[in-house]
């Protein structure tokens, strides 16, 4: 009977073991590359709305040295009527950066290691359970003992066909997936790195620049200044300085995430484990860090500002 | 000051910085205020435009891959119901060895 039962779910393992699989370190690298990239639409959109409370707190403060009510008013209302603009500009641009978010996370998702372990956990049961009952077998009078620890054996058998099985499928779909993707990529970047490098907002931020600078001329000639106002304005100014930091950085990373697709695609497309971590994943992996690193640095000027 | 002239974020700079710099000579005149406030209305529509330009060139070619998302996490969903299924076939294969175990037990084998 042992030599049936094993004769039989080896016969299982082979039937589940079909096409090629993509290997565990290929899986990895599109593991990897959808983890770096899924929250890709936070930086370029964070440049837009930087730009547009940079724009309000600027305005406001030129704006409130306005000695007629009615014209104080009425540039507040004006201010007020593009911040709403501004931000709906913003969500506009996110719902187009969030599609390449949404791309990799569902990449993310189709590379997870969650349906061999579930596998796994699962044989894993399965042998413990096993073994009980041929424990309980054998301790009944009388009974045909059946050999120990067979239960462990056919749990790894089990786990082997059915990860064989799981795995073969997702190679399959990964594989179709990041080819079809990669053209999507190609344009998509292409799109972002011309918006990001347009002359519209190279204008934008250059118009921020100067109006900073204006506006707090502009209101420190009619009124008292105190050290607070000093702070603000300085404040505003490093995080302007961090909006071009962002945009340069963005930049760099698009044209990264577009090499590093690219690379995965013919990193999965060959037949063999990827040795060294895809190095063009790793370079889109450290810019992405400097970006979240510049972020960090807007976030701490814009709290003690507040 | 005439204000159908500027056309760019940096025309109107220019005549902000001069609008300003005599707005502190004469503080609280009516009329530099006025122009101020106009320059600045004008700066708002020309920041407008160039937004829903940069929006324009960026909302296309944007469907493709995100109907290509879509159809990943539905395979994705699938594969998680073929692990499913692997499992709950391991429960059938666990019922059948406990029944012949047991009719083993009882002599039945």
């Amino acid at each position: 009977m042992k030599f049936k039962f094993f004769f039989a779910a080896s016969g299982l393992g082979v039937m589940l073991m079909s096409c090629a699989s993509l290997t565990k370190s290929q899986i990895g690298a599109v593991n990897q590359f959808s983890q770096t990239s899924s929250n890709f639409s936070a930086y370029p959109g964070k440049i837009m709305t930087e730009l547009a409370e940079i724009r309000l707190s600027r305005s406001v403060y030129a704006g409130s040295t306005f000695s007629d009510a009615r014209l104080n008013l009425e540039n507040l209302d004006g201010i007020h009527e593009q911040y709403t603009h501004d931000v709906e500009v913003s969500q506009k641009l996110d719902v187009t950066f969030k599609i390449i978010d949404k791309y990799a996370q569902s990449l993310l998702l189709l590379s997870s290691d969650k349906f061999e372990t579930d596998i796994e956990e699962q044989a894993k049961n399965f042998g413990v359970g096993l073994d009980s009952l041929i424990t309980l077998n054998n301790s009944i009078q009388g009974a045909r003992a059946i050999p120990a620890g067979i239960g462990e054996a056919a749990g790894k058998l089990i786990a082997l066909g059915g990860k064989q099985y799981v795995r073969s499928r997702q190679s399959k779909e990964i594989k179709k997936y990041v080819a079809a993707a990669d053209t999507l990529i190609a344009i998509m970047t292409m799109n972002l790195l011309e918006h990001l490098g347009s002359k519209h907002l190279e204008e934008l931020i250059a118009n921020e620049e100067k109006g900073l600078k204006a506006d707090f001329k502009t209101f420190l000639g009619h009124s008292k200044s105190t050290p607070e106002h000093g702070l603000a304005y300085v404040r505003l100014q490093l995080r302007l300085k961090n909006v071009r930091a962002l945009q340069k950085q963005t930049m760099q990373a698009t044209k990264d995430l577009r090499l590093a697709h690219k690379k995965l695609k013919q990193e999965i497309e060959k037949k063999k484990k990827i040795k060294e971590a895809v190095k063009e994943i790793q370079t889109l992996y450290e810019e992405v860090k400097e970006i979240k690193e510049t972020i960090r640095s807007i976030e701490t000027n814009k709290t003690a500002g507040k | 000051m005439n204000s159908e002239k500027i056309k760019t974020l940096e025309q109107v700079q220019d005549a902000l910085s001069i609008v300003e710099d005599a707005r502190a000579a004469a503080p609280g005149n009516r009329q530099l205020e006025e122009a101020s406030a106009r320059l600045r209305k004008l700066e708002r529509t020309i920041i407008r435009a160039k937004q829903e330009e940069l929006v324009a060139a960026l909302t296309a070619d944007s469907a493709g891959l995100k109907a290509l998302s879509e159809e990943i996490k539905a395979s994705a969903k699938d594969l998680e119901a073929a692990a499913n299924a692997i499992g709950k076939a391991t429960a059938v294969v666990e019922a059948l060895i406990k029944i012949v175990s047991t009719a083993a037990s009882a002599g039945l084998l």
